[in-house]
């Protein structure tokens, strides 16, 4: 049996760990303790930490400190500390515990950690960076209805880079806080990956909107492939940045894929309920060679409104 | 120099002489039909004060008193809000109620209680271009004044005859009469397009409605004015339906020709813009007129807009980008609010004509609270077949039946063609 004794940060985080296999371990700035602190307000024998031979449990004991020794926030002059105890010598923070204590059960590692190993060659994140920059590029020329100038472009990608920077960025730095790395790669390329992703999703959408304007519960299949993308990108964002268990990581994405949902189901909902003088509406069309099949007879398509007016004249009658 | 001011002190002269002989004419008509004249008010019940003011002018011995129907619209609209009051030349006042109204004409009857005895009689005929009228009226709440005037015809065009006053109608005068040199109502003065051009509702439908206060007053005025809107709808679209239209070309389009000549067109293009990158060549047709219903609600417009784009320089994708882009708002062409219309309910189609154009198509309608056999209807249509060319085509109507806006899309959707 050893004293564990772990350095811990404000927010109880460890920092430094030790393991002593003798019975009682000394703490304090002098340079005779076990542990040294480097702590002003901690004087040169601070404490004394001992193990009870008959039962094991863990003994402090204050050497006439100036400071004092505070347990869970308390002063106190002695004390048996249990493992959830943090004790406060100046600004520094320990806990104590013996070596049996259990540690939480190993995360097993997620397999599609193993399959998104591309990810974190720069090689590929450059190219689906390149990738996505040539696509909006050339959205951005078929956009321009005057004299193309590709000094135009600068502003535009800069800008779509900065913004969207921000979230690789930020998972990063939450990694760093938690002391893991930041694999900016991995977060890039994911991030490009999706984008990407999203613009091909949108095309899809536009030439299903221009050829099927009437299909059932169109918004919904749309709110829906949205929302799964963003639920992509938050989960393995999650998994590259931190290590957490699949449950956690499944609760943390779906919860915010589901706000994000809401949100927007609800706007719509409200936009829906409004009144608005003018017919709301999305207007897809393309070129000739998108189009699947002919229109409908006209004389069809004249018949086929009956619906509508009836749909009018129940919205009318609703009370 | 000199020679000049002679001649205009010589002008002034002359113009002064006929105007005393027209000042002397219009003072004896007002002196003699004063009394007959009356402020028409809306009172709104809650606060006890005026809202909105009109004119009104005694037509029978037996009180009957012709107005605008947009002076009493708030009465006809929102019973429980207002109420309607008048007000004699002596300054006093009393209730009125509402006989018959003609929502098509503007044109509204109302009785008063107590009577004067002095009343406006009705011409047998419109005067003569040229003729001296005298409009009568209370402007801006100022007191009754008379405006001496040129009768100039009906207006040229216009699908509910107009009589064209030259001479200042101004707010407040709605509703007053315009009379003959012998005091005769030839005319109800109804609205201004500025700068001494005036409208007047001509003596033909104040004659009928004059004559229908033998009729019954109706029982509810929403059933009566839907049935005045669908008597004038089936009017208005009956030449549009009846048969195929005529096409003229617009850009390489073709599109509807003339159809009736109470429809005027207007056209624009960016021709002589050198720079764009893209052509337009424009044309939009919309009715002159609208039918009032109330402070928020109008009806009875017609449009029809076409916008042919051709582009050398873009390429297809950017052209049906550009093509994409013009076509993501349209507007209805009447005003309506919450309370008299439902939201539009729309639905988006690719269709095919006879003439072989594809059209992606947008078709939206919606629907009125207060009149259920009317509906506003609109299309907004695009053509796909071309790759660097492309029709925008676009109608709005405003308290139709289905079947008359039916008939009308379709007749509007066959006549879009390639040349």
């Amino acid at each position: 049996m050893a004293i564990v004794i772990e350095r811990l940060s404000g927010d109880n985080r460890q920092m430094t760990h030790y393991r002593f296999d003798k019975p009682s371990v000394s703490v304090g700035r002098g340079y005779g303790n076990d542990i040294r602190l480097q702590d002003p307000y901690v004087c040169a024998e601070h404490i004394l930490i001992e193990t009870q031979p008959e039962d094991g449990t863990i003994l402090v004991r204050d050497l006439g400190s100036m400071n004092g020794m505070l347990v869970n926030g308390k002063p106190c002059v002695e004390a048996k500390v249990m493992p959830e105890d943090v004790l406060t010598l100046g600004k520094t923070r320990l806990r104590l515990f013996d070596s049996h204590a259990k540690v939480a059960p190993t995360l097993r590692l997620s397999v599609v950690e193993a399959k998104l190993a591309f990810l974190s060659d720069w090689r590929f994140a450059l190219l689906i960076a390149l990738l996505y920059a040539a696509s909006l590029s050339y959205q951005t020329y078929t956009h321009t209805f005057k004299e193309f100038e590709f000094s135009s472009l600068v502003p535009r990608l800069l800008g779509e880079f900065v913004v969207l920077s921000v979230w690789p960025l930020l998972f990063g730095l939450l990694a760093r806080l938690y002391k893991q790395d930041a694999r900016l790669t991995n977060q890039f390329a994911l991030l490009w990956s999706v984008a990407l992703c999203g613009l091909a999703l949108s095309w899809l959408n536009r030439w299903l909107q221009f050829n099927f304007p009437q299909l059932p519960l169109w918004y919904w299949v749309e709110t829906l492939v949205a929302g799964g993308l963003f639920f992509v990108l938050l989960w393995t964002s999650l998994l590259i940045a931190f290590h957490q268990s699949l449950a956690r990581r499944n609760r943390i994405a779906l919860g915010a894929t589901l706000i994000m949902l809401s949100l927007l189901l609800g706007w719509k909902q409200l936009n829906q309920a409004s009144f608005s003088p003018s017919p709301q509406y999305r207007f897809s069309i393309m070129q000739p060679g998108y189009s699947l099949g002919e229109g409908m007879q006209v004389d069809d398509f004249i018949e086929q409104t009956d619906a509508l007016y009836q749909r009018t004249k129940a919205q009318r009658d609703k009370p | 120099m000199k020679h000049f001011l002679l001649r205009l002190v010589a002008v002034l002269m002359v113009l002064g002489s006929t105007l005393t002989s027209a000042q002397d004419n219009a003072k004896q008509l007002f002196g003699h039909h004063q009394p007959a004249l009356y402020q028409i008010r809306m009172i709104e019940l809650e606060s006890g004060n005026k809202s909105s003011i009109g004119s009104g002018f005694q037509v029978s011995a037996d009180g009957l008193v012709v107005t605008n129907y947009h002076v009493v619209s708030d009465a006809v609209f929102y019973p429980q809000k207002y109420r309607m009051e008048y007000q004699a030349q002596n300054g006093e006042t009393g209730e009125l109620n509402l006989v018959h109204v003609d929502v098509v004409n503007d044109l509204a009857l109302v009785r008063i209680a107590n009577p004067g005895t002095e009343f406006f009689n009705l011409a047998l005929g419109l005067p003569s271009q040229g003729d001296n009228i005298y409009s009568l009226g209370n402007p801006h709440d100022l007191g009754m004044i008379v405006v001496p005037g040129t009768y100039n015809g009906l207006k040229k065009n216009s699908f509910n005859a107009k009589i064209h006053f030259t001479g200042s109608i101004n707010p407040g005068m709605s509703g007053g009469p315009t009379v003959n040199k012998d005091g005769e109502v030839i005319g109800v003065n109804v609205a201004t397009a500025g700068n001494q051009i005036g409208f007047l509702v001509p003596l033909m439908p104040l004659t009928a409605l004059v004559e229908r206060a033998q009729e019954p007053t109706p029982q509810d005025f929403m059933v009566d004015i839907q049935s005045q809107l669908l008597e004038n709808q089936q009017r208005l679209l009956a030449p549009f339906t009846a048969q195929s239209w005529p096409l003229a070309s617009l850009g390489q389009a073709k599109v509807a020709g003339e159809v009736v000549d109470f429809l005027p067109c207007w056209g624009d293009s960016n021709s002589n813009d050198q720079n764009a990158f893209f052509l337009t060549v424009q044309k939009r047709c919309r009715l002159d007129e609208e039918i009032y219903l109330h402070n928020s609600l109008r009806t009875g417009s017609m449009e029809m807009e076409y916008e042919w784009l051709s582009s050398e320089k873009l390429s297809s994708a950017a052209f049906y980008n550009l093509f994409e882009q013009s076509l993501q708002s349209v507007h209805p062409g009447n005003n309506a609010g919450k309370e008299d219309v439902t939201n539009f309910a729309c639905e988006q189609q690719r269709i095919q004509n006879q003439q072989q154009m594809q059209v992606r198509l947008l078709f939206c309608t919606r629907s009125y609270q207060a009149f259920p056999e009317l509906y506003d209807v609109l299309i907004l249509g695009a053509s796909y077949d071309r790759e660097n060319q492309g029709l925008i085509s676009h109608f709005t109507l405003a308290g139709v039946t289905r079947e008359l806006s039916q008939a009308f899309s379709q007749r509007f959707l066959e006549a879009l063609a390639w040349q």
